[in-house]
């Protein structure tokens, strides 16, 4: 069933199965792959900034870029609290890439991969809307098995201020136009 | 009039729910449904909640 088409929304999609919170190391894994979800999002956001033709969409997109960062700042709190002994406060993203869901690539390559099938602002849009869909269910999957009431509140709130974002992109790329989009790297 | 509703209201104030099989979710779903395939709904009931309501599809 394709949910989007009577939904008249993007559809998410991806695997079924998402990690499961089954203790201390489950729990260090699931505020990593969180992390590399906001470090991708920031990533693809700064890239259709560079690339957009349309100043109108810069500050909408800008806005977007601070809202994943704050949710980095957050999760890494989260995560320094839950075990602040293996985490470098300067260079987090280090141990942040997860193998599982990008193929051994890293948040750059990962999001160059993504591009190289992007032709116009809608195809960017698509895959904007795709990457927020999955992190809104993976934030859903994991507050509704997390024991943890502060993480479980964290996850919701994130998982509705992406589902605000969808709102958003889907609202912004009504006004967009079929434009060649031009990847700046 | 679905996407009105979970538009409007919180994710954490109802349950979209995904009765299909993991192929057809992994195809296609609502952005942060629940999976739980039909066949099994009746041995994982109890993951839902009774307090919220359940947009099933």
């Amino acid at each position: 069933m394709m949910a989007w088409e009577f939904l008249e929304a993007p559809e998410a999609c991806g695997p079924a199965e998402t990690p499961l919170l089954n203790g201390y190391g489950a729990m260090n894994k699931i505020l990593l792959m969180a992390y590399d979800i906001e470090e991708v999002l920031e990533g693809f956001y700064t890239m259709m900034v560079s690339s957009t033709k349309d100043a109108d969409l810069i500050p909408a997109l800008t806005r977007l870029i601070e809202e994943e960062k704050n949710h980095k700042l957050e999760l890494f709190d989260l995560f320094k609290n839950f075990d602040s002994k293996t985490v470098v406060r300067e260079r987090p993203e280090t141990s942040m890439v997860i193998d599982k869901y990008k193929e051994n690539f890293s948040n750059e390559d990962f999001i160059n991969k993504m591009t190289l099938s992007i032709e116009t602002e809608q195809d960017a849009f698509d895959v904007a809307m795709k990457l927020e869909a999955q992190a809104l269910d993976f934030y859903m999957c994991n507050s509704d098995i997390c024991s943890n009431e502060r993480q479980k509140e964290i996850f919701i709130e994130f998982a509705e201020e992406e589902k605000v974002h969808l709102i958003h992109l889907d609202s912004l790329v009504e006004n967009v136009t079929s434009q060649i989009f031009m990847v700046g790297f | 009039m679905v996407k009105i509703f979970i538009d409007d209201h919180r994710v954490d104030t109802s349950t979209i729910l995904d009765v299909s099989q993991p192929p057809e979710y992994e195809i296609g779903h609502i952005p942060g449904a629940k999976l739980i395939p039909l066949p099994t709904l009746p041995d994982r009931i109890g993951e839902l909640s009774i307090v919220k309501p359940i947009i099933i599809y």
